[in-house]
């Protein structure tokens, strides 16, 4: 035992900080400062939260009910006792505007949920197994990638019946493929690595090597993707419900309250700046986080 | 005495295009019948350049890649025939080293992580044995314990080889298959890593299958060696007498370039022409007559069997 | 070459089998009786078994999806439960106007984004070129409807300069068409034009860090020369590849603008269609929107492929 570690100790090799104690705050410490001068992912993250604070924080920020209607106050501009106006039914701009964001991010999250998820099985599978079963798989996916995004989802949630569910589920199957797509080249760039041989070697099953050892490695490229296509779901679900498609009246839809405003475009042009504004800035918050999380992970990407 | 591991007329070809309708497939005859044995306790070296199969033989040992022919014996068992639910307690006696210390290591798992899996695959031991266990043999392969929390990129080369060793080490194998296990090294480094090598097997009792180009290396480390030359063994033998008394023209001329140390010595340089042909189409008879400058006419047609000229010194040659 | 195209045909069948099993699928995804849904209450049941027979809802469904593929093949997509006609011929009716509007708004956004991708890769990094590319974020970021409606309230109602809704064709009176075609061409090419900016700006960027630039440079070419003759040629073929694979999204958006702009087209039609619960008619549009995608893109990398001698002369070093 001794003559192995005297082997050892007797030779000076160039040691990198694992044999330092500091090595576990330094590792911290990088990955703090280079969050920190990623600017689109901070400015990103700002809106993002904030939007997320005010979804579920609705009712304590408000003080009128965003569905109840009040003929005396209709089109009336922003004012003190309705900051934003309010609109043809004379219900608060302001309130359904923050309930709208509720109805946002139910629909972004379930949708994105349902797209990675799908999108990682179908992925890892086509990837990890190959042969006939990926030949299938991408056939499939790439017949739903065929499809423009918007038709394929007014397809889907037309024939269902327009709901919050239906809505988030058409979204987030439209989506699968691409999510789907990534994962898949991250597994099958991943499969042809030594480590996994040697995952092999050691005798570990085929299903585990997918997930400890092959899985931490494709995280990243699918958080970026989410970011993504949250903002992409946003703007789907207030298309949907601007063309009459998605969430049924009196839902607090964005897309709703823009479709509405067109009527009244003459009347009253409050109602169609703060919707439209609100889905901007929330998009763009989103955008920016994912091409900041992009830059974070993955320094080599073109900018 | 019964051999550990014997390997007998093992053959794998590579197809080199995915055909749908077949026609003749074209095949890359990456091994072409190699036989041999190794005893407990001993290390037997694989010599050979790239493209030789010396790699490729050591994965079909492991069954890593699925020999086309021929039969792997393990301590009696035949690992060829073995079906895919018993190859696990295979992989508990038999182990592998890779070449490159930096692609062998999953990127984003902790060392402790990558060690303890061996014992968690074959359920062994509590995680508090478990963990002690990690400890005991990053000791032993001259780390420290502290280390199992680090992640590979925080290890140099070698030290990133020590935790590939202590991995194979961790659930006692039998039998360690060394794939070019210091080419990727440093020159200072290969000599703690071979040292690390050797003390192990005199401690543990392990056999060794070394696979190197290195001749210098081969020669500190193996009792027998065996020459590989596009697909084949050329000649087999114990280590001195390999390089006293070289039978193979190959072999020769791979031992006339290894550098020497002692100014003032004269070795003669073997040098061969042309280059290792394509495993695709190798070529008829002796497959090295091309290269060989003591060729005769029997050489292109026939091709010529490994036989025993002497005490366990075995050779494929028509000069013998 | 032709085996090129060949090959890709052989991949694209499948996909296009699958993308029909999607679209038949349509109907079998109404909740309760898809006759009773497209008729309403008060049909007749002799209607009711009509179009249940005439659209094989009476069949078990692996018949009825062949009939149905059969139907497809010959070129016939149903008939409208609305007007009676055949579906073809109303989408052949339409497209032409949408077809239009698409063509423009790709123009639109080809020029908008070309001059502004170029303009940020040659500064890149100052603040032209973030400006630039902030603004393409945002510009993604703008839903078209509110894009839409915003342009209707600048130039439609406030100041009076184009029209809002309603469509001239080109061939009665052109200056009127390009007058009705401007804002919902506009619309529909601004929101394209943010994701092309951005492809353009990083293809332009890559080109001019290639050797080739250095030595016109060195050369002592001027440097517009330099920027469009040489970098931005080569950079075009990217570019354009990469606006056909946007027609996807260019489809999706005429639905949107057609709406907004009561453009009689194709995406006008299959809204109205929605309500209207004419589902023959939804699926034959949405059906022909989507082999419309997988016609262009083939056509694209055909033609990429063929611009690219690398590829067309067998890749040679």
């Amino acid at each position: 035992m001794t003559q192995i570690n005297s082997a050892y100790a007797g030779f000076q090799e160039n040691q990198p900080r694992a044999d330092e104690d500091g090595g576990k705050v330094k590792r911290g410490s990088l990955l703090w400062a280079r969050i920190s001068s990623n600017k689109m992912l901070i400015i990103g993250g700002i809106v993002v939260i904030f939007f997320l604070f005010i979804a579920f924080f609705a009712p304590l920020i408000t003080q009128y009910s965003p569905t109840k209607m009040d003929f005396r106050a209709k089109f009336a501009p922003p004012s003190a006792e309705h900051l934003m106006g309010t609109d043809h039914f004379g219900r608060d701009t302001y309130t359904r505007i923050v309930y709208g964001a509720r109805v946002s991010f139910q629909v972004g999250l379930v949708a994105v949920s349902i797209g990675l998820i799908g999108g990682l099985i179908f992925g890892a599978v086509a990837g990890y197994v190959g042969g006939i079963a990926d030949d299938i798989l991408m056939r499939m996916m790439d017949a739903l990638l065929a499809f423009p995004p918007l038709l394929l989802a007014i397809g889907l949630v037309a024939s269902m019946g327009p709901s919050l569910k239906t809505v988030s589920i058409s979204i987030g199957v439209v989506y699968i493929p691409r999510f789907a797509r990534v994962m898949r080249s991250s597994v099958l760039a991943e499969k042809e690595k030594e480590y996994v041989e040697a995952a092999r070697a050691i005798g570990q099953s085929g299903f585990k090597i997918l997930m400890k050892h092959i899985g931490p490695s494709t995280i990243s490229p699918m958080i970026v993707l989410a970011t993504i296509i949250f903002a992409l779901a946003i703007i789907i679900e207030a298309t949907l419900s601007f063309l009459g498609v998605g969430l049924p009246p009196p839902a607090p839809s964005w897309g709703t309250m823009l479709d509405e405003s067109r009527r009244y475009l003459s009347v009253s042009a409050w109602m169609a700046v703060f919707p439209g504004i609100t889905i901007s800035i929330a998009v763009l918050g989103f955008n920016m986080v994912g091409d900041g999380l992009r830059d974070l992970l993955d320094p080599r990407s073109y900018n | 005495m019964q051999p550990l591991l014997t390997v007998g007329l093992l053959k794998k070809y590579f197809p080199l295009e995915r055909r749908i309708f077949s026609g003749t497939q074209v095949m890359v005859r990456a091994i072409d019948g190699v036989s041999f044995e190794i005893q407990k306790g001993e290390t037997l070296g694989l010599v050979g350049e790239s493209g030789s199969g010396k790699t490729t033989v050591g994965r079909c040992i492991l069954r890593l890649i699925k020999p086309t022919a021929g039969d792997v014996l393990f301590d009696n068992m035949n690992v060829t025939r073995l079906p895919s639910s018993e190859l696990k307690q295979l992989r508990r006696r038999m182990q592998i080293i890779f070449q490159d210390p930096y692609g062998c290591l999953t990127p984003r798992m902790r060392i402790g992580t990558i060690l303890k899996e061996p014992l968690q695959i074959h359920g062994i031991g509590t995680k508090a044995e478990q963990t002690d266990r990690v400890v005991t043999i990053l000791r032993r392969v001259g780390l420290r314990p502290e280390h199992m929390n680090r992640f590979p990129h925080e290890f140099s080369g070698g030290q990133r080889q020590r935790i590939a060793i202590a991995r194979t080490l961790m659930v006692n194998p039998e039998l360690i298959i060394a794939d070019e296990p210091v080419s990727a090294l440093d020159v200072s480094i290969q000599a703690q890593i071979i040292n690390l090598l050797v003390e192990l097997q005199r401690e543990l009792g392990l056999s060794y299958l070394l696979i190197s180009h290195d001749l210098s290396v081969v020669h500190y480390m193996c009792d027998r060696i065996a020459v590989m030359y596009l697909g084949k063994i050329v000649e087999m033998t114990s280590r001195s007498d390999l390089y006293l008394n070289p039978l193979h023209p190959y072999t020769q001329a791979l031992l006339s370039a290894i550098p020497e140390p002692k100014t003032g010595s004269k070795r003669e340089k073997i040098l061969l022409g042309g280059e290792i042909p394509s495993p695709i189409n190798p070529p008829d008879g002796c497959s090295f007559h091309p290269r060989c400058n003591y060729k005769m006419e029997a050489c292109t047609r026939v091709e010529p069997v490994l036989k025993g000229v002497r005490n366990s010194h075995y050779v494929s040659c028509h000069l013998r | 070459m032709l085996r090129y195209i060949l090959n890709r045909l052989i991949y694209l069948f499948p996909v296009m089998v699958f993308m029909s099993i999607v679209v038949f699928l349509f109907i079998h995804l109404i909740p309760g009786d898809p006759v009773d849904y497209m008729l309403g209450i008060d049909a007749t049941p002799e209607a009711r078994q009509a179009l249940r027979t005439e659209l094989g809802l009476d069949k078990n469904i692996v018949v009825q999806y062949i009939s149905w593929a059969r139907k497809i093949m010959r070129g016939d997509l149903g008939t409208s439960i609305v007007t009676n006609r055949p579906v073809s011929t109303s989408i052949l009716e339409k497209f032409p106007a949408t077809m239009l509007l698409a063509v423009a708004a790709t123009l639109i956004s080809l020029i908008i984004a070309i001059i502004a991708g170029t303009i940020a890769a040659a500064n890149k990094g100052t603040w032209k070129d973030l400006g630039l590319l902030l603004l393409s974020l945002l510009w993604v970021s703008i839903p078209s409807f509110w894009l839409g409606i915003m342009l209707i309230l600048v130039f439609s109602l406030e100041f009076p300069i184009f029209p809002a809704i309603g469509h001239v064709s080109m061939f009665a009176d052109f200056g009127k068409s390009m007058h009705h075609l401007t804002l919902p061409a506009v619309t529909l090419g601004a929101t394209l034009a943010g994701a092309i900016t951005r492809m353009t700006r990083s293809e332009m960027i890559e080109q001019l860090s290639k050797d080739y630039i250095t030595t016109a440079w060195a050369k002592g070419l001027s440097r517009p020369v330099v920027i469009y003759k040489h970098a931005l040629r080569n950079s075009l073929i990217t570019v354009v590849t990469f606006t056909g694979l946007q027609l996807g999204t260019l489809l999706g958006g005429t639905v949107v603008v057609e709406k907004i702009f009561a453009w009689p087209g194709l995406g006008l039609l299959v809204i109205q269609s929605i309500f209207a619960r004419d589902y023959p008619m939804v699926q034959g549009i949405v059906l022909f929107f989507a082999f419309t995608f997988v016609f262009v893109n083939l056509m694209v990398d055909i033609s990429y492929t063929f611009l690219n001698p690398q590829i067309r002369l067998g890749k040679k070093g």
